[in-house]
C-alpha cells in the first residue's frame, strides 16, 4: 500500500453545518433532523449538509433503486432503501448512503428513523464533483461497521468498484466491462453498459430477465 | 442534549493526502510524516499554531512532566505522539498522560489505548467542527479526562468519564483539579494570564502538599 502514491489535495470547500455547544449524538441528530427536509449527515458530532447531486446521478440512482427494490421484493430477500435513510456509524456519526439493502434476517435493525447496524450492501454513486477524501471517508465508515458488500459506481471513470468482506479484511474487484454480480443479493447481475450508457434498458424487462435466470 | 444549534456556512481549507483507499493506522505510522493526523483514512495536515499556544503548551508540559516524574505516577507525552482512535483514525493530542498502571498501551510508535488524560489547547483559528471531532474521538476510546483549554474565551471545558457517559464542567475561575493526576491542580488564571508563575515555584508548592 505504501508503494501507491497518494494524491495531495488542498480541499477548499464551502459547506453548511450546524454547530452546537458539544457534539451531537446520532440519537439527537435523528430527533432534530429526521422530520426535516434538510439533506444532512452527522460527522463527528456535527451536522453537515450533503451537496446537491446532478441529473446523471439521480437518473442512475432511480434506475438502480427501482430494479433492486422490485427484485428483492419479488424474491422476498429483504428491503432496499434509498438516500434519505440514515445509517448509524457510531455514537456521533451517521451516513445517508445512496442505496442500501438489508436482508430479511436483519430486519430488526431497520427502524422508523434509521438503520442501526451494518446493511449487507451499500451502493454509492460517485459524481464528478465528489471529493476524493470524502469518498475515502465513506469507505472507511462502511468498512468500520462491517458492511458485507460496498459498491462504488464511478460515473465519470465508468468503473464499478466492489469491496467484499472476507473475515477482517476486504477484497476488491474493479469492473469496467462485462457483467458484475452482487454477492449479497443472490442472482442479481448487471451489465456495466446498462449502468453507464443511456438509454438504460427498461426496468421491468431487466427484472424479468433477472428473475428468469435466477 | 445540546438544544441550541447555529447554522453556519463555512469555508474550510484543509490539506489532505488521499490514497485510493482508506489508509489504516498501521500504514499511517509507517509513513513517519510530521505534524499530520489520520482522519477517515486520509492524512490531514495540522495547521501551524501561534506563539501563545506553544507557550502555554510548554509551560503545562514541563510542569506536568516534572510532577509526574517526581510522584512516579506515569508518563506525560507531547504533541508528536500518535494515539490510535480506530482502524482508520489517529490523533496527536497536544498533551497526554498515561498512569503507570496503564503503560501496556504505550509502544514506540504510538499509544494503542486510551490515555488517562488528554489536553487540547484551543486557538482562535481552530474550527468548531474540528474540535467536535477531537472530542468525539477521545470519548470514543474512553479517555477518562479530557480538557479543552480555550485561550480566546479563557475557560476550561473539562469532560470526565462516568461509566459510559461524560460529565461536563466549564471553568472560568478558581482551581482546576486534575482527576487523573493525583494531587495536581492549577489556578485557572495561570493558564490564561501572562506572565505565568515559574514552573519550579508551582511544582514546589504542589509537591509540598500532603499526599
Amino acid at each position: 500500500m505504501a508503494a501507491t502514491l497518494p494524491v495531495r489535495e488542498k480541499v477548499t470547500a464551502k459547506r453548511v453545518q450546524w454547530i452546537s455547544a458539544g457534539p451531537i449524538s446520532f440519537e439527537e441528530f435523528l430527533e432534530l433532523f429526521s422530520a426535516k427536509e434538510d439533506y444532512v449527515e452527522l460527522l463527528d458530532g456535527v451536522v453537515v449538509e450533503k451537496p446537491m447531486v446532478q441529473l446523471e446521478h439521480e437518473k442512475l440512482l432511480i434506475w438502480l433503486l427501482t430494479l433492486l427494490h422490485l427484485y428483492v421484493k419479488k424474491r422476498h430477500l429483504g428491503i432496499v432503501l434509498g438516500s434519505r435513510t440514515a445509517v448509524e456509524i457510531n455514537q456521533f456519526r451517521g451516513r445517508l448512503p445512496d442505496l442500501l439493502f438489508v436482508p430479511k434476517e436483519q430486519m430488526e435493525s431497520v427502524q422508523q428513523k434509521a438503520v442501526f447496524s451494518a446493511p449487507a450492501l451499500v451502493i454509492e454513486l460517485i459524481s464528478p464533483n465528489d471529493r476524493r477524501a470524502d469518498i475515502v471517508a465513506l469507505e472507511a465508515d462502511y468498512r468500520t461497521i462491517g458492511v458485507a458488500e460496498i459498491v462504488f459506481i464511478d460515473q465519470r471513470k465508468r468503473t464499478v468498484r466492489l469491496l467484499r468482506k472476507r473475515g477482517a479484511k476486504y477484497v476488491e474487484e474493479i469492473v469496467t466491462t462485462g457483467a458484475f454480480t452482487l454477492e449479497t443479493i443472490p442472482g442479481f447481475r448487471l451489465e456495466t453498459q446498462w449502468v453507464f450508457k443511456e438509454p438504460r434498458p427498461d426496468e421491468i424487462e431487466t427484472l424479468a430477465g433477472l428473475l428468469n435466470q435466477a | 442534549m445540546p438544544m441550541t444549534m447555529t447554522e453556519e456556512k463555512v469555508w474550510e481549507e484543509t490539506v489532505k493526502w488521499v490514497w485510493p483507499r482508506p489508509l489504516t493506522f498501521a500504514e499511517f505510522l509507517e509513513l513517519e510524516k510530521d505534524n499530520v493526523e489520520l482522519v477517515d483514512g486520509a492524512v490531514v495536515e495540522r495547521p501551524m499554531v501561534q506563539l501563545d499556544h506553544e507557550k502555554l503548551l510548554v509551560w503545562l508540559l514541563t510542569l506536568l512532566n516534572q510532577y509526574a516524574e517526581d510522584k512516579n505516577s506515569g508518563i506525560v507525552l507531547g504533541s508528536r505522539m500518535a494515539v490510535e482512535i480506530s482502524q482508520f483514525r489517529g490523533r496527536m493530542p497536544d498533551l497526554l498522560f498515561i498512569q503507570r498502571e496503564h503503560f501496556d498501551i504505550l509502544q514506540q510508535k504510538a499509544v494503542f489505548g486510551a490515555p488517562d488524560l488528554i489536553i487540547e489547547i484551543i486557538s482562535p483559528n481552530d474550527r468548531p467542527s474540528d474540535l467536535s471531532a477531537l472530542e468525539v474521538d477521545y470519548r470514543s476510546i474512553g479517555t477518562h479526562e479530557i480538557l479543552f483549554l480555550d485561550q480566546k474565551k479563557r475557560r476550561v471545558r473539562a469532560l470526565r468519564r462516568r461509566d459510559t457517559d461524560y460529565e461536563e464542567a466549564t471553568l472560568t475561575a478558581g482551581t482546576l483539579d486534575f482527576e487523573t493526576v493525583e494531587g495536581f491542580h492549577l489556578e485557572i488564571e495561570w493558564l490564561f494570564v501572562e506572565p505565568r508563575p515559574l514552573v519550579r515555584d508551582v511544582l514546589a508548592r504542589l509537591l509540598s502538599q500532603p499526599s
